[in-house]
């Protein structure tokens, strides 16, 4: 089935586009992460420009992780105190983000920064995760969907520092600093690379915050509907990247695709769930490395502005 | 006699023109090329009389923009974009269709005066620019359209009948750019350009598409809300949708 994509002014398979809606949407829904990351170079591939794929992702995420979060919610699975906190910090880290961008810019540096800066971010974090995880894995075979009990004997981040807070339903008590300083750092990402920052967010409430682990996707969903919304509104009205039609087609698969996802996450073990997240982010990180190192097809490349 | 002068004057001045209105008459299947939702491309047909035995070369190009060609290169083992290079005037689709291959029909210098082959296009370019890096860069730019297909020859692609009548198919696929085409009609013979005709044609979107890229450029915040609360929507409804069926 072929529609036209009127921003981006091309003809492409509608059919397509629900199936990678549903593919990325089951990601976000079992990870409690936005999906971007793998979708955006699928968009591409699919012959999809590169900025409307972005600005379009960002839009799609608002629904995909609205529904993904709505399904954690039935089952209390959101720290909302906890995602607000975090939301206040991933805003800050925005503004100050969208300035180093600028003088990245300036500099001559983005590129270079932005390529490699993505390949590193997405390595390390993988490369980490996929360590614990594997370890845990082989340590303890806990018994399926044992959530919300499993925490650390390592103290969470920002238990001695000041302007200590509760979070009931993390049971914390932990600075608020640590929240905000994650947030902060996950908002920088996003003003750099384009990203709705879960994937960084999923990690850092598990090990540095110990956050139980029932509540970290569907904590990590509910703040990534604030900062893809935010950024999906600066798209669509600072470059004009976002295609409605686009939006429709992968929304029409993710929103579902988010749900399935949302409830086989119960199904699976969290450090299975950890290892799997993991691995997708090495795949992606190695794909991204060998379009780095490997000679590319054309050398050129061809932006074309009409007035 | 002043009269006669003037007759004379005006049969001198006319006579070396090589297009006589009548020796060519063309038009096009559509002048106005509707993009609506489904849109998987179109084939523009433009057909004509001729009043003697001659090939043709119709030449369509449009819309006029800026084009930015990046080279990548590799500084520390990793390949980024380093050069660049800016065009202006720049067609975003260009097809050249002929009767006969058009080196075979008129002399180089006619084929670039007329722009009847791809390396014949003319692009502005910046004052004091590298000439050897632009050339570089121009064979690039017409490398990477013609791989998605909006820039080509078609030598063979207008059939003529009866030496009287001809009729040429112009392929316009899906990703063809929105704006003002031009469609040049050159009738060529024993080496020479014995007339021409010029005729405008548009690609316009239609019908919601139209309603949806009008709101995208100028209501952007309305647009920005309208997009956001459908995306809002069929995720709070999915929501609801699949707790119901849960139950």
């Amino acid at each position: 089935m072929s529609v036209y994509l009127p921003v981006a002014e091309i003809s492409t398979n509608g059919f397509l586009l629900v199936v990678l809606g549903v593919m990325s949407g089951f990601l976000s829904g079992l990870f409690g992460v936005g999906g971007g990351f793998v979708m955006t170079p699928l968009l591409v591939f699919a012959g999809i420009p590169t900025d409307i794929a972005v600005g379009t992702q960002s839009c799609q995420l608002v629904g995909t992780t609205l529904s993904g979060a709505l399904a954690h919610w039935q089952k209390r699975q959101i720290d909302i105190r906890m995602g607000l906190v975090v939301i206040i910090g991933s805003f800050t880290g925005t503004f100050c983000g969208v300035e180093l961008f600028k003088w990245l810019k300036q500099t001559g540096a983005l590129d270079l920064t932005i390529t490699l800066g993505y390949f590193l971010l997405l390595g390390s974090i993988g490369t980490m995760m996929i360590y614990e995880s594997w370890r845990s894995l082989k340590q303890k075979p806990t018994m399926l969907g044992v959530t919300g009990q499993e925490k650390s004997a390592h103290e969470p981040l920002g238990a001695n520092w000041p302007f200590l807070m509760d979070f009931p339903a993390s049971e914390l008590r932990i600075s608020v600093l640590a929240p905000i300083g994650i947030g902060f750092v996950c908002g920088v990402m996003v003003a750099i690379f384009g990203i709705g920052g879960g994937f960084i967010l999923v990690p850092a409430l598990f090990y540095l915050l110990r956050m139980p682990v029932g509540l970290v996707n569907g904590t990590s969903l509910f703040k990534v509907i604030f900062t893809t919304g935010f950024t999906a509104i600066l798209q669509a009205t600072m470059t004009h990247s976002v295609d409605a039609v686009l939006a429709f087609f992968l929304l029409l698969g993710s929103v579902g695709g988010a749900q399935l996802g949302a409830r086989y996450t119960e199904r699976l073990r969290p450090e299975l769930a950890r290892f799997l997240l993991a691995v997708l982010l090495l795949i992606v990180a190695i794909k991204l490395f060998y379009d780095l190192v490997a000679t590319p097809h054309s050398l050129f490349s061809l932006t074309m502005l009409f007035p | 006699m002043i009269r006669r002068w003037l007759l004379l004057l005006l049969f001198f001045c006319a006579a070396p023109l090589p297009a006589l209105a009548d020796d060519l008459v063309a038009d096009l299947s559509a002048h106005v090329i509707r993009v609506t939702t489904g849109f998987t491309g179109a084939t523009l047909i433009v057909f004509g009389s001729m009043d003697v035995p001659a090939d043709v070369a119709i030449v369509v190009e449009g819309p006029m923009g800026q084009a930015t060609v990046r080279q990548k290169s590799r500084p520390f083992g990793i390949w980024l974009n380093r050069d660049s290079f800016v065009f202006d005037n720049v067609p975003g689709y260009y097809a050249i269709v002929s009767s006969k291959p058009v080196n075979e029909l008129v002399a180089p210098y006619i084929v670039d005066a007329n722009g009847l082959s791809l390396d014949a296009i003319h692009f502005e370019m910046a004052d004091g620019a590298d000439a050897v890096k632009a050339a570089l860069f121009r064979k690039a730019l017409i490398e990477r359209r013609m791989a998605r297909g909006l820039y080509r020859e078609v030598p063979n692609g207008a059939h003529i009948l009866s030496n009287r009548l001809f009729r040429a198919a112009v392929p316009l696929p899906a990703n063809v750019p929105i704006g003002i085409y031009t469609v040049h009609i050159y009738l060529l013979h024993e080496g020479k350009v014995l007339a021409s005709q010029t005729m405008s044609m548009s690609v316009d979107e239609i019908g919601f598409s139209a309603a949806v890229h009008q709101a995208a450029e100028f209501n952007s915040f309305f647009y920005a809300i309208a997009t956001l609360a459908m995306a809002l929507i069929m995720g709070g409804g999915s929501a609801c949708l699949f707790h119901k069926l849960g139950e």
